[in-house]
């Protein structure tokens, strides 16, 4: 007589088996590697920088080694009157043949801002001609596209309100993000 | 059913092919500036009341509404309707900018000047024409107190009135930096 299959223990030795498979899969996942290589990361000199301005000394402008960041530390201005710095900097396009689209927009707003009524950043071009504001207190964007060979000159308008307090103090930091510098090289 | 399959592998080259299209293609380079601190200080030039006309000049003396009557019957001077205080011990340029008016077509002659121990005319309207909107910049030194005036004023009408809306330009010598103070001129 043929033994019986004894149904019960299969059953268990099948599920225990099950168990021991799912907590292997679980406590052991499968990697796969792929490689991405950029070889060599090279630095090139920028094209697009900033430079003095001709109110850098009223406007405390720190151009960065490189030219790639500027910090004004004396911007100031009266209660319930406007400052004007004509020149606080200028942008330079120092390519001799490609003109670079630039985006000016604000990163960051802190400090004591609602004492101050206006901040208009406007970009002039060679012949005097504003190529883009940017309305820091809106926080909105501007863009514009920089001649090769050509230096912009950058001007700040400030307007604190009549209620500012002496102690009110405001940082404002700005991204000019150029488009397409280093595609060419 | 061979259609069917054909359509299929079309559809599928297709997703395949615009999968591989990148969405962004720029290359980006940001640059970043940063204005820090940017602070609030006294005003180192204030407005003051003159001694003619009716001046209001506003909290922190940097902003003014001067108001005068304009005769009629023939022109007349306005001396010194408001004061300007340089409260500092550097020297300014100063100038006054026309930038918006309303009613001035019945103004006959009115010539605001700025004195600042000469004359320096600064607008200028003629015949109800406005003929020069800014004048030409001059010195307020360390300590010292100009003052503006209207001269040869006279109007057609004394129904309505004319307003003049101007800003002194404080400019920092030898840079194009400069301070904006807002001064109304109501000519009844």
């Amino acid at each position: 007589m043929k033994p019986r299959p004894n149904y019960s223990k299969i059953i268990r030795l099948t599920i225990f088996m099950s168990s021991t498979l799912l907590v292997t899969l679980a406590s052991a996942a499968v990697y796969n590697y792929i490689y991405l290589q950029a070889s060599p990361l090279s630095l090139k000199t920028a094209k697009v920088v900033f430079a003095d301005g001709t109110d850098a000394a009223q406007a405390g402008t720190n151009v960065g080694t490189n030219g790639t960041y500027v910090q004004f530390t004396s911007m100031s201005g009266w209660p319930n009157a406007t400052r004007i710095y004509e020149n606080a900097t200028v942008i330079m396009n120092s390519d001799s043949a490609v003109d670079f689209t630039c985006e000016l927009s604000r990163d960051s707003w802190t400090g004591n801002t609602g004492s101050i009524d206006e901040l208009y950043v406007r970009i002039y071009d060679d012949s005097g001609t504003p190529q883009g504001t940017l309305d820091v207190k809106a926080g909105n964007t501007t863009s514009f596209t920089i001649i090769h060979t050509e230096v912009w000159r950058v001007e700040w308008r400030i307007k604190w309100n009549a209620n500012a307090l002496s102690t009110d103090t405001a940082t404002v930091t700005l991204a000019l993000r150029i488009t397409g510098e280093g595609t060419s090289e | 059913m061979k259609t069917r399959y054909s359509a299929i592998l079309v559809l599928s080259v297709i997703l395949l092919v615009s999968l591989s299209i990148p969405s962004h293609s720029h290359v980006n380079t940001t640059l970043y500036g940063q204005a820090s601190p940017i602070v609030t200080e006294q005003a180192k030039v204030i407005l003051q009341q003159g001694a003619n006309g009716s001046s209001l000049v506003y909290t922190n003396s940097t902003s003014a509404f001067i108001s005068v009557t304009s005769p009629l019957d023939q022109p007349q001077d306005f001396d010194d309707v408001l004061g300007i205080v340089n409260q500092a011990s550097n020297n300014w340029r100063t100038s006054l900018v026309l930038y918006n008016s309303s009613n001035v077509e019945r103004l006959i002659n009115a010539t605001i000047i700025l004195q600042n121990g000469s004359n320096n005319d600064q607008i200028t309207i003629d015949n109800g024409n406005i003929t020069q909107f800014q004048g030409q910049p001059c010195d307020l030194t360390a300590n010292a107190t100009a003052h503006i005036s209207i001269v040869n004023l006279q109007a057609a009408d004394n129904q309505t009135t004319s307003l003049l809306y101007t800003y002194l330009r404080i400019l920092t010598p030898d840079t194009s930096t400069y301070d904006l103070l807002a001064i109304t001129f109501e000519i009844r």
